[in-house]
Formats: C-alpha cells, sequence, structure tokens
C-alpha cells in the first residue's frame, strides 16, 4: 500500500454522530469512477483473470489474484493497472457478493484509489472512501479479520477535513481502530496504519511524529514474524520502512530516514513511491 | 452401456457452458432507454468474469471459450444493473438497454447525509449542520426554521409552514406521530423542541406535496429519524450555564446497542446571567429521560425502540389590564416507539407500536387549564419493486386518541382576574382514525418520474372518510438542473378537544388543503439553488376564538415562493446558506368570521447562516435572521364595565396591523480538544442577538387600553456556553 498523495486524516477519535448513509455515497463514488473507466476502455479488454476461463471460479482464487494485483499496481504506482484491477473487483464481488475476502479487497481497492485522486479530486476520492467504507462494513458483517476494521478506521479518517467532519467520523474511526487492535493485537498492518493516522494527526489530539514513530518500529517487528496464509492481506512490510523514512525525516534525522527508505527498497526493488518521490526529497540518492 | 451412456451424458449436458472450445465473441452495444450509446458500461461474463468496456459508441466485444447457458451482466455507474441469459456462442449482437438508478423520490427536504435529487423541497440539513447553526440553540425544529417555506413567527420552536398554523405540520419519530413535540410550548413562553440532534439520524422534512403515506397533516410533515445502534461505547458529560446532561452509549455487539441519556435544564444562573431573572416566579426549568436501542437481528431486518420522558416547568411574571400575577405551567410528556424493518427478496416491509402521551397544567387567574391526551398507534407499509421504473407502496394506520379537559376559562377573554365569571368544563373526548394508502412510483423514462398516490381516512371524531389523491412529477432536464411539480388534497382531523361538548362543536368535518407546487433545483454538487412557487387553499378549517369555544368553517388561501442557496466558498473556507420566503396568505379569522390576514403571514423571512471551519479545532458561525412583522388585530378604543370595575377592549379590523420588522444576528463558536487516549472535548460559546435589537413579540396594554405597551424579545443580547467531553471504554 504505497501513498504517493498526502492523507489529511486525523487521529479518528472524536464525537458521536449519525451514521453516514451508505447507499447514496455508493452511488456517488460509482458515479465518478467514468473518467477513469473511460480512459482504460480505450486501452484494455479486460480478459478472464489468468487461469479462470473456461473453468469454474473459485472465489479463493479470485482473492488471492486480487491481492497480488493491488499489491504490484501499488508498489509499481500503477494507476492503470490499479483502475484494471478495480474493475476485475467489482465483478467479483458482482460474482459473489457474499465472500468476504472480495469485499474487502474491494474496499482496499477503492481505499488505495482514494489515495492515488486525493489531492487531485478531493470529492471524487471522498466519494471512493465511503464506497469503501460499505465494502469493508460488508466485509466485516460476513466475516471480520483485523486489516477490515483497520481499513475502515483509515478511510473513515481520511474523510476528516475540518473540526465538523472531525466530530462527526472520529468517534466512529477510532472505534474501527479499536476493534482492529482488538481483533488483531499482533497484526503488523493494523500498527502501520494506526502510525500512518498519528503521523497525520497534530500531537494536541494523540498524534505527532514521536507517536508514529513508535507505531512503525513496532510493526516492523511484527511484520518480521508475519506470514499470512494466501489470500490473507500481506501488504505494508516495505510501506512501514517508507513510513518510517518520512518520519524521520520530518523529525531531522536524513541519515535514518534514508537508511529506512534503503530497506524498503531492498523489500520491493520497483517501490515508485520511495524510489522517486520520499528518496529525491531527501537529496543524495542512495547510499552507494 | 449405460455407463457409456452416463459418461456421454455428463460430457455433453455436465460441464457444457465451461467447455473449453475455440474462442467465441461476445459482442454487442449499450444504450440508455432513449436509444443513445452509453460509453464506459462494464460488459461481462458472470461465470467467468470476461469482458470489456463499451467504447464511445456504446460497444463491447470480448473473446470467450466458455460455452453454453451463461450471463451477461453490464454495470455502469448511476444505471440500473443489467442481467441477460445467453447461450454461448451467441448468434449475433447484443443491444441492451440501461436504465437510470431510480432518483429517490422521497419528501425529503432535511436529512442527514448528502444532498439529493428528488420529490419537491429537497435540501439537507444533518446533526451538525443543526448543533452548527448559531441562534438554534442545538434545537433540530429551530435549525429547521432557517429553511424555505417556513414563516417566523414570534422565537418559539413551532414550525409555521407556507401560511399555516403550528399544529398543521406533522412531527413524527420512527413513523409515530408525537402529539407533543415542543418544550414549554404555552402562549406565555418560548417553546423548544424536544429532541436532542444526536438522537437522530435525519430528519426529512416536508414543507408541502408529500405522497400519500403522509395523513392527517395540512401543511407539512417533519420526520425524524432515531439514530442507528452505536459503533462505540462511551460516556458522556455536558455542562453548560443552562443545566447538565450524561449520556451513555453501549455498543454490545456488531448487531446489539443501546444509548441512554439524562439531561436537567434549571436556567436561573443564565437569567441572572443575562439580567432576565425577575420576569420569572419561576425561571424554566425541565428534565428529561431518553433511551434507545437498535437489534439487527438479520441482513437486512432491525428492531429499534426509542422511549422519552420529560417534564418541564415554569412560573412568568405577567401584567395584564385585569391582572396582575404569575402565569404558571407544568408539562410532561413520554413517547414510546418500537418499529420494524425487514425484507423478504427485493419486498420492504416497516410496522411500529407506539404510544405517545402529554399532559399540562396551566393556571393564570381565573384561567386555569389541566390537559391530558395520550395516542396509541400501529402502522405498516410495505413497498415492491414491480421491475425496473416501477414500484408500489402500501400501508395502513390506526391511531387513537383519547383528550381529557378540564378548568375554566374566563366569559369574557379580557378579564383574567381571580373573581372573573367563568365556563367551568371537564369532559374526555376518544375517537380512532383510520388510514390506508396506495402509491406508484413510475419512471417512464430516464429523466421523469412520476408518483401517483391515494389515501384515505376515517375518524370518528368527524364520522366520516376523506379520500386524498395526490400526485407529483420530477423531470430531470440535465444533470444540474431539475424541475418538479406537486398537486395534492390533504386532511387533517381538528383538535380532539374542539369536538368537546361545552366549547366545542361535535360536528366538526376534517379540515382540508390543496396544494399546488412548481419549482426547479440547480445542483452542481458545490452550489444549490432551488426556487419554488406554491399556492394552497384551504377550507373547513376550525380554530378557538379568544374565549376558547369553537368556530368551524373557515376557508383561506396561501400564495408565496421560496429561494435557497447552499454553497461552499471553497477559497474563503466558507460553507452558507440563504433561504428567502415570501407570502401572501389570508384565511378567516375565527373572532369575527371575517377572511383576513392569516396570523402567521410574515411576508418577507430571510435567513442567512455562515460556518467557518479554523483547521481542525475551531468552528465559527454567523446567523443573520429577518422577517416581517406578523399581523395582529388592533384595540382600538375600549368601554368601562362599572360592574366589573374594569375596561373592555373594543377590537379593530381582525388582523389589519403588523408588529415591526424583526430581526437578529446570532454568534457561536466551538473549539475541539483532546485530552486523553480517545477523548474528545468541545467548549462552545453562543451569543443570541448579539446586536441586542429590539424585537416585539406582541402588544399588552395599559388598564384603560389607552397605551399600547410593546413586549419585547424574549432573547436581548444573551450569552450561553458550556463544555461536553466524552469518556469511551
Amino acid at each position: 500500500m504505497s501513498c504517493p498523495c498526502k492523507p489529511t486524516h486525523v487521529t479518528p477519535r472524536l464525537m458521536p454522530a449519525a451514521p453516514v448513509p451508505r447507499s447514496p455515497a455508493m452511488l456517488r463514488a460509482f458515479v465518478l469512477l467514468p473518467a477513469l473507466v473511460v480512459l482504460l476502455s480505450s486501452t484494455y479488454q479486460l480478459g478472464a483473470p489468468r487461469g479462470l476461463a473456461a473453468q469454474t471460479l473459485d472465489p479463493v482464487e479470485l482473492a488471492e489474484r486480487l491481492r497480488t494485483g493491488l499489491d504490484e499496481a501499488s508498489v509499481a504506482g500503477d494507476d492503470d493497472a490499479l483502475g484494471h484491477t478495480v474493475i476485475l473487483a467489482r465483478r467479483a464481488v458482482t460474482a459473489f457478493p457474499d465472500h468476504a475476502l472480495l469485499n474487502h479487497y474491494m474496499g482496499y481497492a477503492l481505499y488505495l484509489l482514494a489515495q492515488r485522486t486525493m489531492e487531485t479530486d478531493m470529492r471524487a476520492a471522498h466519494a471512493s472512501l465511503e464506497e469503501a467504507e460499505s465494502f469493508l462494513e460488508r466485509s466485516i458483517e460476513l466475516q471480520p479479520i483485523a486489516e477490515s476494521h483497520a481499513l475502515l478506521s483509515s478511510a473513515l479518517g481520511m474523510r476528516i477535513d475540518g473540526a465538523a467532519s472531525a466530530m462527526s467520523l472520529g468517534m466512529r474511526s477510532g472505534a474501527a481502530m479499536g476493534r482492529a487492535k482488538a481483533l488483531g493485537p499482533d497484526n503488523p498492518r493494523v500498527r502501520l496504519l494506526e502510525g500512518i493516522s498519528a503521523f497525520h494527526t497534530p500531537s494536541m489530539f494523540g498524534g505527532g511524529h514521536e507517536a508514529a514513530l513508535e507505531h512503525f518500529l513496532a510493526a516492523i517487528e511484527l511484520f518480521a514474524e508475519d506470514a499470512p496464509k494466501p489470500p490473507l492481506p500481506a501488504w505494508g512490510h516495505a510501506e512501514a520502512y517508507a513510513w518510517l523514512g518520512q518520519t524521520h525525516a520530518a523529525l531531522g534525522r536524513s541519515d535514518e530516514a534514508r537508511a529506512a527508505y534503503e530497506r524498503a527498497l531492498e523489500l520491493e526493488p520497483g517501490y515508485v513511491w520511495v524510489r522517486e518521490a520520499l528518496l529525491p526529497q531527501l537529496g543524495g540518492g542512495l547510499t552507494p | 452401456m449405460w455407463l457409456v451412456c452416463i459418461a456421454a451424458f455428463a460430457l455433453i449436458i455436465g460441464p457444457a457452458h465451461l467447455a473449453a472450445q475455440e474462442p467465441s465473441t461476445v459482442a454487442g452495444t449499450v444504450s440508455d432507454a432513449a436509444g443513445q450509446p452509453l460509453a464506459g458500461a462494464d460488459a461481462f461474463l458472470l461465470q467467468t468474469l470476461e469482458g470489456s468496456l463499451t467504447d464511445q459508441a456504446g460497444g463491447f466485444s470480448f473473446n470467450t471459450r466458455a460455452t453454453g447457458p451463461a450471463t451477461v451482466v453490464v454495470q455502469k455507474p448511476g444505471y440500473l444493473e443489467v442481467r441477460l441469459a445467453v447461450d454461448l456462442p451467441l448468434d449475433g449482437p447484443l443491444a441492451i438497454a440501461m436504465h437510470f438508478v431510480p432518483i429517490v423520490l422521497q419528501p425529503i427536504t432535511v436529512e442527514a447525509g448528502a444532498f439529493r435529487l428528488g420529490n419537491l423541497p429537497d435540501v439537507t440539513l444533518d446533526d451538525l449542520e443543526v448543533v452548527r447553526t448559531p441562534g438554534a440553540a442545538a434545537d433540530p425544529f429551530r435549525a429547521i426554521q432557517t429553511f424555505p417555506g417556513l414563516q417566523s413567527v414570534g422565537e418559539g420552536a413551532g414550525l409555521f409552514v407556507r401560511g399555516g398554523d403550528i399544529s398543521e405540520t406533522r412531527v413524527l419519530l420512527d413513523g409515530a406521530t408525537v402529539i407533543s413535540p415542543f418544550r414549554l410550548d404555552t402562549d406565555r413562553t418560548i417553546s423548544f423542541g424536544r429532541f436532542d440532534p444526536f438522537q437522530l439520524r435525519g430528519i426529512h422534512f416536508s414543507a408541502g406535496g408529500f405522497g400519500a403515506e403522509y395523513g392527517d397533516a395540512l401543511s407539512a410533515i417533519a420526520d425524524l429519524r432515531s439514530v442507528d445502534r452505536p459503533t462505540s461505547s462511551e460516556l458522556g458529560v455536558t455542562a453548560a450555564i443552562g443545566g447538565v446532561s450524561g449520556g451513555l452509549q453501549i455498543d454490545l455487539s456488531e448487531s446489539v446497542g443501546f444509548r441512554a441519556t439524562a439531561t436537567h435544564s434549571d436556567t436561573d444562573l443564565l437569567m441572572r446571567l443575562n439580567g432576565r431573572r425577575d420576569e420569572f416566579d419561576a425561571v424554566p426549568r425541565s428534565s428529561d429521560l431518553s433511551g434507545g436501542g437498535e437489534w439487527a437481528y438479520r441482513d437486512g431486518g432491525s428492531l429499534k425502540v426509542f422511549a422519552l420522558v420529560q417534564t418541564d416547568g415554569v412560573g412568568v411574571r405577567i401584567r395584564d389590564p385585569s391582572y396582575s400575577g404569575v402565569y404558571r405551567s407544568d408539562a410532561r410528556a413520554d413517547l414510546f416507539a418500537v418499529s420494524g424493518l425487514d425484507h423478504v427478496r427485493a419486498v420492504a416491509f416497516e410496522w411500529g407500536l407506539a404510544t405517545s402521551g402529554s399532559r399540562k397544567d396551566e393556571d393564570f387567574g381565573a384561567f386555569r387549564l389541566d390537559r391530558d391526551d395520550r395516542s396509541i398507534q400501529a402502522r405498516a407499509r410495505m413497498e415492491v419493486p414491480v421491475r425496473p421504473g416501477v414500484a408500489v407502496a402500501a400501508g395502513a394506520e390506526m391511531e387513537h386518541r383519547d383528550a381529557d379537559l378540564a378548568g375554566s376559562v374566563p366569559v369574557a377573554s379580557h378579564d383574567n382576574a381571580p373573581n372573573a365569571a367563568t365556563t367551568v368544563f371537564s369532559s374526555r373526548q376518544s375517537g380512532v382514525r383510520l388510514g390506508g394508502f396506495g402509491e406508484f412510483e413510475l419512471q417512464p423514462s430516464n429523466a421523469l418520474r412520476v408518483l401517483i398516490g391515494l389515501r384515505t381516512d376515517r375518524s370518528t371524531f368527524t364520522g366520516r372518510a376523506t379520500v386524498d389523491p395526490r400526485l407529483s412529477a420530477t423531470w430531470r432536464l440535465t444533470e444540474q438542473l431539475t424541475l418538479a411539480g406537486a398537486w395534492g388534497v390533504f386532511h387533517q382531523v381538528p383538535d380532539p378537544l374542539l369536538f368537546e361538548p361545552t366549547l366545542g362543536d361535535s360536528s366538526l368535518p376534517a379540515m382540508s388543503a390543496h396544494h399546488w407546487i412548481g419549482g426547479a433545483t440547480w445542483n452542481d454538487g458545490i452550489r444549490l439553488v432551488r426556487v419554488e412557487a406554491y399556492a394552497k387553499r384551504y377550507a373547513a378549517l376550525a380554530a378557538r376564538t379568544r374565549t376558547g369555544s369553537a368556530r368551524g368553517g373557515g376557508t383561506g388561501t396561501a400564495r408565496g415562493f421560496d429561494v435557497f442557496v447552499k454553497e461552499e466558498l471553497g477559497f474563503l473556507g466558507l460553507d452558507g446558506r440563504i433561504a428567502y420566503s415570501f407570502i401572501r396568505s389570508e384565511r378567516t379569522d375565527p373572532d369575527s368570521g371575517r377572511l383576513a390576514p392569516s396570523p402567521f403571514d410574515a411576508t418577507h423571512t430571510l435567513n442567512l447562516v455562515l460556518n467557518r471551519g479554523v483547521g481542525n479545532w475551531l468552528d465559527a458561525g454567523v446567523a443573520y435572521r429577518a422577517a416581517t412583522g406578523v399581523p395582529f388585530t388592533p384595540v382600538r378604543d375600549a368601554a368601562f364595565d362599572p360592574d366589573r370595575g374594569l375596561w373592555e377592549p373594543v377590537y379593530g379590523t381582525p388582523l389589519s396591523e403588523r408588529l415591526p420588522r424583526y430581526a437578529r444576528i446570532d454568534l457561536s463558536a466551538s473549539v475541539l480538544q483532546s485530552y486523553w487516549s480517545d477523548n474528545t472535548t468541545v467548549f462552545f460559546v453562543s451569543i443570541m442577538n448579539s446586536l441586542d435589537r429590539s424585537n416585539v413579540r406582541e402588544y399588552r396594554y395599559s388598564r384603560d387600553y389607552s397605551e399600547r405597551i410593546p413586549l419585547e424579545t424574549p432573547f436581548p443580547r444573551s450569552i450561553y456556553f458550556g463544555v461536553t467531553t466524552t469518556l469511551p471504554f
């Protein structure tokens, strides 16, 4: 899960509010994809998933394909591949609407799409996040996993853009993160998302760079023991180093930041965000 | 041999649609209902997920090795999904027509969440906008008052809609009628709504032309929906200059949760701080306990409970020409509502059971009134989507009303002295109203939607049945511009106590109104502009005269237009709304029997609300409210009554003068902080009537009626502040 954009979420722990209606948001998000879809239509003819044509579809195999597709698109910073995978995920949940992991990956795909569009089209990003929330909530209803709760928390947090929305969404986001931690106390992705949230949260609300650093170091430690069984989510190891590097950089520790970025590239040599955005920001390129 | 046959059969039938064959092409075109090609639609095989997106000409084409029965699915944002059974390989290209996702056609003007196209008046207000509306005092009804179609009549929370009386707006909670929706609801005090905005998920407010589902309402519907189950557990505490409140919400599981709130308000300190303590013998005070819960017992099925008990009281010092003393009011209200929602396939079922009651004791000199009301209700509703673009809804409701009235009212309305001659009465009125409705929702094209409904009600109070046909249409001209129109007949049973034998009239029929509404809405996602014109014609209106007796057979009209603009001014960081309403209305004056301007006719009403957030921690707002003064009947002379030693007023032409223009500016700000993990603390402050303008709410007179004395607003410049904090667990 790479993030070349700069999410604007704050720590999700604010006031209670009425739940956001699901269906209009879903509709809006669905409406906001056409530009991407039209672009893709001139580029792709979406074929069957590899090895699926002329076979009975296996939702587990589909989930694995979505998992790897999203991880590859994310690491490569490939918007077209991400759009392609969003469409495949939507087809998959159409075929298997009650499959928890497929709903999870549909939500995750929309969450990544929102990250890509957050800086250029805030409305589209928020609509994607609202639709992502509905799929993640559906996944949680069917079979909760810690990552669904954590992503839900992060999606809610990313929609906070002022005091008013902080009050309405913060409490829901905090509750979702609480469930994520209860379900996966040693899940490195939960700790990573908590760290990202802390990174963007003012220290007056319990966030800040020092708090984030603690989360990222803990996440990296947990990743060492992390071996999820496919097709369960496995993203985040390299990203944890990317965020650790950003945090060090924000604290003025360039050498530690560079070391973290280099470790991220060892894990994912094609990590475009680190190679083309984060490292150049530090200046000087890779350590010889 | 048998084995060979079985094997052959299995080879032919079993995996036919999955058999690996030479690739065949699945191709076709996708268009909308008008035949225009649709680009960007995703057409794919459900069995293999092979597919492609349509091009600018609406064409798609992809290859598959699958054969036999299969399903082609076509999806496009904003359109209903199409599923087409096919036999592969195809004989030729497919021609697929898609229909718009139906426009949400509900009589919604105020609702949590985003703005939606839909039926007539359609604007949005969520719980936070209620809280952020300066001067609304976190009262949902006061926030609704800042929207178009509502006239500014006094300072209370009452909803006077398009020339209608406050009683012509029916207030519902989870489908149950709330027979007493306001606290401190008396002629001598300023009323407030009973509901906390955080108890509500949303409010559907219709200023007219509403669907056949809603009966027994002449002008408007305020349909309140309680919040769903909480998603976290926490304790919340609020302390303000006017009272304290504690709330508990518990998220028991993924499917069960409940919340409870207790509040005690005492305005003694507030009144002292703002220099108004002397106006009261007993300052306004109230206590309430409310709670609710939800059990989502299965996907699409849920059960909800809401309960509320409130008490309030006040003692106001009054100086009338005939008597100076203390007006006292003590009231109690309760509501208990159970509602359910479930689905069987695409058919939705809703039901509800509720009881709502209120008791109010008032006392001022010779005037004494004890009133006790109770409503017991049951309702059921089902909605069936017949096919794309056609849906049918039907439902029924029963309401049993009891109203007890006891007391004494002065024979002469101007004589409130304790020893004045009075009419003493004591009665109990009971009756049942049965109602039913049917509604067709049609979408003959992508841009046009029509709602046709019919409802009928029969009340034992009137002894007659009413039939209300209703029609509304929405025509989406462009993505941004929508035209809408509505016509309908609306009936409402008069207050049960108007049938009371001593002062009432047992032959009153149901009051009726015809609505005609037309308007246009422009919404480009950033700016919303809505203009609406309307006309209403009333018949069989019933009201009380000054002496408390009932007069029926009243008529009336109301004509006007509303303009609403809601916009985000991104470059200034502001969001705001402006509502302007113009009205000309008249109705039968119950005292003279003559047609006169409506007492609720504020010709021009303007509301401006602006909010600005600063970072994620500060929110500030300003609201400006101005309106033409409402009409009143002047006293033109007085005659001395030597027997009573009192002056008796002689009234002039009914409702021939107006109160001075009303204007007020309110300011508010809130600061958000967090002091420990998962804590939220909000400090809030508001300054009501910040320019300290003296608004006149009515006139009182000197003892001989020679001098008219303005009775000024109960809201001089007042400051209100407090803090609320949460303790998650």
